[in-house]
């Protein structure tokens, strides 16, 4: 199968630059809305904090952890849907990298950041092993000839419908569509985080697509039916 | 390219064209030229991922407890190291369905 990411080997400190939002998994701004992390050129990387870390500087371990608390407990909170199990994820994920820090090696292993996201996506999907939702044979497909029904719906009101559709997803889709919208990560960025081929990153974000669509078709239809009715 | 295969390629790569296979983006330019179908399927997927995309990072719920960072490091301090390596159990990749 060909990818369709022109970055298939992008690193994953490489923004998606055709993105509106691009930033780094280092949290490193590229252009967009202020979020993520911004780490200064003067300040040390993750990886030099890590250094640190290993000969047992809570300094340096109190630095790495601010630096990506929020944005690690932000992935967490939109895979998990629940602000208290996104704080155990979080938490349980910094608490190994200081139980692990003398098995740390920087020598060419996975980058810190995909370590960081790897833990917190994996534990994230302990966590739902299996939502409660539809699986996507269950979504009827609308009787709407309308091709461009979901265009007419306003903005908002489609990102609220697609809030709810997104926790009917697989949590494995689920993750794909965070890192892919959320965390503007590149299909070989997913795939290295996930630990998948770029081609079965490809496929659920293909499923996730589908569902979703589905879903907001059904949302839309069944709020013009209620117009109507009413 | 059919509607049928521009709507397959759609969900696979989403809606930005400047992600697809370089083939595939240039047959789906050349549908997009004659399909008013295709173009409405562009039309809402777009629509879609401007909505998924939209999400405000700083929002409230997307902040942890003030005291989040304290009670790692707390809970961090009291802990001796894991003979564990880096490469074990938080590595493991995702099960797929």
């Amino acid at each position: 199968m060909q990818m369709a990411d022109s970055r298939a080997d992008s690193r994953l400190d490489l923004p998606r630059e055709d993105s509106g939002v691009g930033r780094s998994m280092s949290g490193e701004l590229i252009r967009g809305r202020a979020s993520g992390v911004i780490t200064p050129a003067d300040e040390d990387s993750d990886e030099a904090l890590m250094a640190q870390i290993r000969s047992g500087s809570q300094t340096a371990y109190r630095t790495l952890v601010n630096r990506h608390l929020k944005r690690t407990y932000a992935l967490a909170r939109r895979l998990t849907g629940n602000e208290a199990e996104a704080e155990d994820v979080v938490q349980d994920a910094f608490l190994q990298v200081w139980q692990r820090r003398s098995q740390w090696s920087d020598d060419g292993g996975a980058r810190f950041t995909t370590w960081l996201y790897r833990v917190v996506v994996n534990r994230c999907i302990d966590h739902k092993r299996r939502p409660v939702g539809q699986d996507l044979e269950t979504v009827d497909e609308p009787s709407d000839n309308t091709p461009d029904a979901v265009s007419t719906i306003h903005r908002q009101q489609v990102a609220a419908r697609l809030s709810d559709a997104q926790t009917k997803l697989t949590p494995q889709q689920r993750a794909a569509v965070t890192l892919f919208y959320y965390e503007n990560l590149s299909n070989a960025d997913i795939a290295n985080v996930m630990q998948i081929s770029v081609g079965a990153v490809e496929s659920l974000l293909k499923r996730a697509r589908q569902q979703l669509r589905l879903l907001l078709r059904a949302s839309a239809q069944a709020a013009r039916d209620s117009f109507d009715d009413g | 390219m059919t509607d049928e295969e521009f709507r397959d390629r759609l969900d696979r790569y989403g809606g930005d064209l400047a992600l697809w296979p370089d083939d595939a983006a240039r047959d789906a330019r050349r549908l997009l030229l004659r399909s008013v179908k295709a173009q409405a399927m562009l039309d809402a997927m777009v629509t879609m991922e401007l909505a998924l995309g939209q999400s405000a990072p700083d929002r409230l719920e997307d902040s942890p407890s003030p005291d989040l960072a304290d009670r790692i490091f707390a809970a961090a301090f009291r802990l001796g190291p894991s003979s564990r390596g880096f490469d074990e159990d938080g590595d493991q990749p995702p099960r797929l369905m």
